[in-house]
């Protein structure tokens, strides 16, 4: 069995002449430690299937199970204590608490961890130890960014859930972001999914899965990853 | 490790310091207020009972015309249980002011010190405090007194005066006409004895428990009063007949056990009875903070919705964010609550103690700990407080984290924009759409406002309605003059019409027991002009109202004296705001009482009546009815005076908190209709027309609303608290008043909210959302 499975996710919103489908039928397994892409465009699904496999939206029908655990049989209790222990969150705005530090915002993390990584490493790592102190309104969007994946990753969590996390970057400022994400997906060996519409960022991945309509339209692993750096777009 | 979240707190604290200081000043100013008065009222109540037992207040006291034997009195003693003291006193009348002198004992109702010292020489007085303070007598001051100049030495609480009443046929106690006083006995004994009364207090040698107990014990002292004086005048008499010569019949003038002693009596019946009114106060304002502080999180959470969503999904639970946005309102909320109880039992304990103390003669008060008033102002607030927004909270948090990721924490399910005319101009659809999106915000407003209202109705409501009473007593006063009866004496005046009292208690679990006069009213009376049905009886009007009566329903009334429960029927109401009484036929008085069918004990009259006053336990005129009215109005004005401008802060600190909320939340908007070319002037037209709408309206709604609320304090709470009865009636003045007061105190918030959205810089809008 694969570390995530997905079997037959369907998802509406709304009903009535308002009912739209959102996922038609997704079936999908990922590997623990593989990177994954999810690409796809506008209104293709990518972000439901994210936030389904997060826990953080149901599926309507069939079922996501993590590490043998279907997400659809837990209570709500349980289901925060599982986001808690295994999943980090990334997502296109950064979401920082404006009157905490760099360093306290990844602490925010590391308090939900019982296996944290070392801060001050990571804000090594990050690039961000010069400016532990600052405040986020001190920051760039690339600065903000990086301590939002820190805040997910220092809780060395199973799976990384980044959503868009360069949507909103230039293109030096995303290409550094993603070589962080491809740098702690090797060095923590963390599973990451990602979300995007950048279908250049198809090479940085193990497993490249396109939607298209709700539906996965294509599944495949590369041979060999491209390195971020030798990306272009 | 500890939670990181928790360094926001001081930063947060920080940034919204006008909030919390508002809400802690809120808190310090309701708290200090009723606990300094609930205090003050516990400790009012220890000072008054320790000066009573300390000081070995009378069980009892009686006077003759003359002195009597002493042999007379030594069988009094020994047949009714007692230990007799002689406390002979006279009076001195100087402007109107009279003072009563007595010789200090140590043995019964003996002086507790207030300042100075008690007497030591024969031309030393010490005298009561309140009336000193009435008097503006000061201790080293030099007084005249029947001839002599006597030096203050001392002031001082006399036990058996802690309610200066000059006669307990009084209604009310009289501070600055009525003083007393106390000097050494050799100092007494220099002026003449023919302006001394001759009187005698007792204690029981065993000391009664019941009121039952008391009423028998003192009937025992009275029982042989009545035979030693017929036995000591039958020999008066022989001696007179047998040619003896300037003789007189021995005769009481005064008996009075402690029971029925007003001035003993009286400072008691009317402790915490107010603290049923402060309590309510307390309870409005914490609840209305309390919804306040919600709708301030709420706002906070809309503002934090996508960080929220963020740590919510990143396995935050939902009882951490609770407890998160809990914790700085709490702490204000506690320190508030801290502050407030030391300012209570300090300063405002003190300020509280001085209208007590102008009104009854106490003993030294301390302000001792007192369990019942922390829990009232501490724990019961806390409570409400915390249960209002931790619900609110909860109910907030139950939105799920991509719904505070999408910033869609509304709850509603359809988000449609409510359609507006094209007709309406377009001015008029933004100010609609202010006050539809800041919705929670208008609503506690318009709560607050109303409940401010309330507040500042409860402080304006008091004179007029009292003034009201006096007038409806006035009016509805049986005769011009009403005499209660010690001992039945004919009348011989055609106007005078004989009636018999009572009185019995009501013995409902849910409401304060009240002293009913029960009336038994002769047939076919020129006083009470409505019939009593046979077998039922009529009741008085605040009777009927205050214990929701009706015409048909049975009453139960408890006789304390001699344990037993009476039933009667009522036929209807009858018009009487002086007291609760029930009126009944004279003869069925007389029957369902044990009493003779020729029994009376009053007198209703139209004209004075020449009756022995030493038969007259009690003489009430309009003046004393008046003297009631003036008397509660001039103890409520003290405490309900400063209520009404709380009102007026407390609206002002919530229409200033909620409307500076609504800025905060649109201040993007407005920074944008800024670049727009808006000016601060036009911005303000938008932002601050719409709250003013708001005010307006809920001020007009507070009305009604008030009237209800108002109505439901009085019958729920009050009337179930507060022995006695209050017609509820508001005068429309004073709903008038609070418009006035409410729209004077908006005009200081609408300034300060413009100059709010001028201090708004054009670049907020363009700055990003972190």
């Amino acid at each position: 069995m694969s570390f995530v499975e997905i079997k037959n996710v369907k998802k509406h919103y709304g009903e009535g002449d308002a009912r739209a489908t959102v996922l038609t039928g997704v079936d999908l397994s990922i590997e623990k430690g593989e990177f994954c892409v999810l690409l796809g465009p506008s209104g293709s699904g990518k972000s439901t299937l994210l936030n389904i496999i997060g826990g953080i939206d149901d599926a309507d029908e069939g079922y996501v199970m993590i590490n043998g655990e279907k997400t659809a049989d837990m209570n709500e209790k349980h289901l925060t204590r599982y986001r808690r222990d295994h999943l980090g969150y990334v997502f296109q705005l950064y979401n920082l608490i404006p009157n905490l530090t760099v360093r306290e915002n990844i602490e925010v993390g590391s308090y939900l961890s019982k296996k944290p990584l070392n801060v001050n490493d990571l804000l090594k790592t990050l690039g961000l130890y010069e400016h532990r102190n600052k405040l986020p309104n001190q920051l760039s969007g690339g600065q903000q960014q990086r301590t939002a994946i820190g805040r997910a990753v220092i809780k060395n969590p199973d799976i990384l859930l980044c959503d868009e996390p360069t949507g909103a970057l230039d293109y030096n400022t995303s290409k550094e972001i993603l070589a962080l994400l491809e740098r702690i997906n090797s060095e923590y060996g963390n599973t990451i999914i990602m979300v995007t519409h950048n279908d250049a960022l198809k090479n940085m991945a193990d497993r490249v899965v396109k939607l298209r309509d709700g539906r996965v339209h294509r599944n495949y692993l590369n041979e060999k990853r491209m390195p971020v750096s030798e990306i272009e777009w | 490790m500890k939670n990181p979240m928790n360094k926001r707190y001081f930063r947060e604290f920080r940034s919204d310091l006008g909030k919390y200081i508002v809400i802690f000043l809120f808190i310090v100013m309701v708290v200090s207020v009723v606990s300094g008065f609930l205090v003050a009222n516990a400790g009012v109540a220890e000072a008054y009972y320790s000066n009573m037992e300390k000081n070995h207040v009378e069980d009892g006291h009686f006077s003759f015309n003359i002195r009597p034997d002493s042999a007379i009195l030594d069988r009094i003693a020994e047949r009714s249980g007692v230990t007799l003291f002689e406390s002979d006193y006279f009076e001195e009348v100087n402007d109107g002011k009279t003072l009563r002198v007595y010789a200090v004992s140590d043995s019964v109702n003996t002086p507790e010190l207030y300042e100075g010292r008690l007497p030591a020489a024969d031309d030393e007085i010490a005298l009561d405090n309140i009336h000193t303070l009435k008097c503006n007598i000061k201790v080293g001051d030099r007084i005249p007194v029947d001839g002599h100049e006597l030096t203050v030495v001392g002031l001082v609480a006399l036990p058996e005066y802690s309610a200066l009443f000059k006669s307990n046929a009084d209604l009310m106690f009289d501070y600055n006409g009525f003083g007393v006083g106390v000097m050494t006995k050799e100092g007494f004994d220099h002026f003449s004895s023919d302006h001394v009364t001759v009187s005698y207090t007792w204690l029981f040698r065993t000391a009664p428990v019941t009121e039952k107990e008391k009423k028998d014990a003192s009937q025992k002292v009275l029982d042989a009063l009545r035979e030693e004086l017929i036995t000591a005048n039958t020999k008066i008499y022989e001696r007179a007949m047998a040619g003896e010569q300037g003789l007189s019949m021995l005769e009481i003038t005064e008996y009075l056990p402690a029971y029925e002693n007003k001035s003993i009596n009286f400072a008691g019946e009317d402790m915490g009875g107010d603290g049923a009114a402060m309590e309510i106060f307390l309870y409005l304002v914490v609840a209305v903070l309390a919804f306040i502080v919600a709708v301030t999180t709420i706002n906070t959470i809309s503002k934090e919705a996508a960080v929220i969503g963020t740590l919510r999904a990143s396995g935050y639970t939902r009882g951490e964010m609770v407890r998160h946005y809990m914790v700085l309102p709490t702490i204000t909320f506690f320190l508030g609550m801290v502050v407030g109880n030391v300012l209570g039992y300090t300063s405002m304990y003190g300020f509280m103690l001085r209208i007590y103390r102008s009104m009854y003669s106490l003993g030294k008060t301390p302000a001792t700990w007192h369990w019942g008033a922390f829990i009232r102002t501490t724990l019961i607030p806390a409570a409400i407080m915390l249960l209002i927004n931790v619900t609110i909270l909860c109910v907030k948090m139950r939105v799920r984290p991509l719904s505070f990721l999408r910033r869609d924490i509304s709850g509603s399910r359809k988000k449609r924009a409510v359609r507006l005319s094209e007709r309406i101009p377009f001015t008029w659809r933004y100010r609609i759409r202010i006050i539809l999106q800041n919705m929670p915000n208008y609503i506690t407003m318009m709560v607050g406002v109303i409940m401010a209202g309330a507040v500042i109705i409860f402080g304006l409501m008091f004179k007029p309605l009292l003034d009201e009473v006096s007038k409806r007593i006035e009016d509805t006063t049986i005769s011009r003059y009403q005499y209660i009866l010690k001992t039945p004496e004919e009348a011989d005046v055609e106007t005078a019409e004989k009636f018999a009292v009572a009185t019995l208690e009501t013995s409902r679990a849910d409401f304060k027991p009240d002293e009913i006069s029960v009336y038994g009213i002769v047939e076919q009376s020129r006083y009470v002009k409505k019939e009593i049905p046979e077998g039922q009886v009529l009741l008085s009007n605040g009777f009927m109202d205050k214990y929701s009566v009706s015409e048909g329903d049975t009453v139960s009334l408890y006789d304390k004296y001699s344990d037993k429960y009476y039933d009667f029927k009522v036929a209807g109401e009858y018009p009487y705001e002086a007291s609760l009484a029930v009126f009944m036929r004279l003869d069925e008085f007389n029957e369902t009482f044990g009493k003779t069918p020729d029994y009376y004990s009053g007198y209703y009259s139209d004209r004075e009546l020449d009756l022995q006053a030493s038969n007259v336990y009690m003489t009430l005129d309009s003046k004393t009815f008046g003297r009631f009215a003036d008397q509660l109005w001039k103890s409520f004005a003290d405490l309900m005076g400063p209520v009404k401008w709380f009102g007026v802060i407390m609206f002002v600190l919530m229409v200033y908190l909620l409307a500076k909320q609504i800025i905060e939340r649109n201040a993007t908007s407005i920074s944008m209709a800024k670049i727009l070319g808006f000016t601060g002037g036009e911005i303000g037209g938008l932002y601050i027309v719409s709250t003013t709408i708001v005010v307006v309206a809920s001020l007009l709604l507070a009305v009604p609303l008030v009237d209800r609320l108002m109505r439901l304090i009085f019958r729920t709470y009050l009337y179930k608290r507060m022995s006695g009865y209050l017609p509820y009636c508001i005068s429309n003045d004073c709903y008038v008043k609070m418009v006035l007061l409410g729209l004077a105190s908006y005009a200081a918030v609408a300034v300060l909210q413009l100059i709010k959205i001028r201090r708004i810089r054009k670049s907020d809008a363009l700055k990003d959302v972190e």
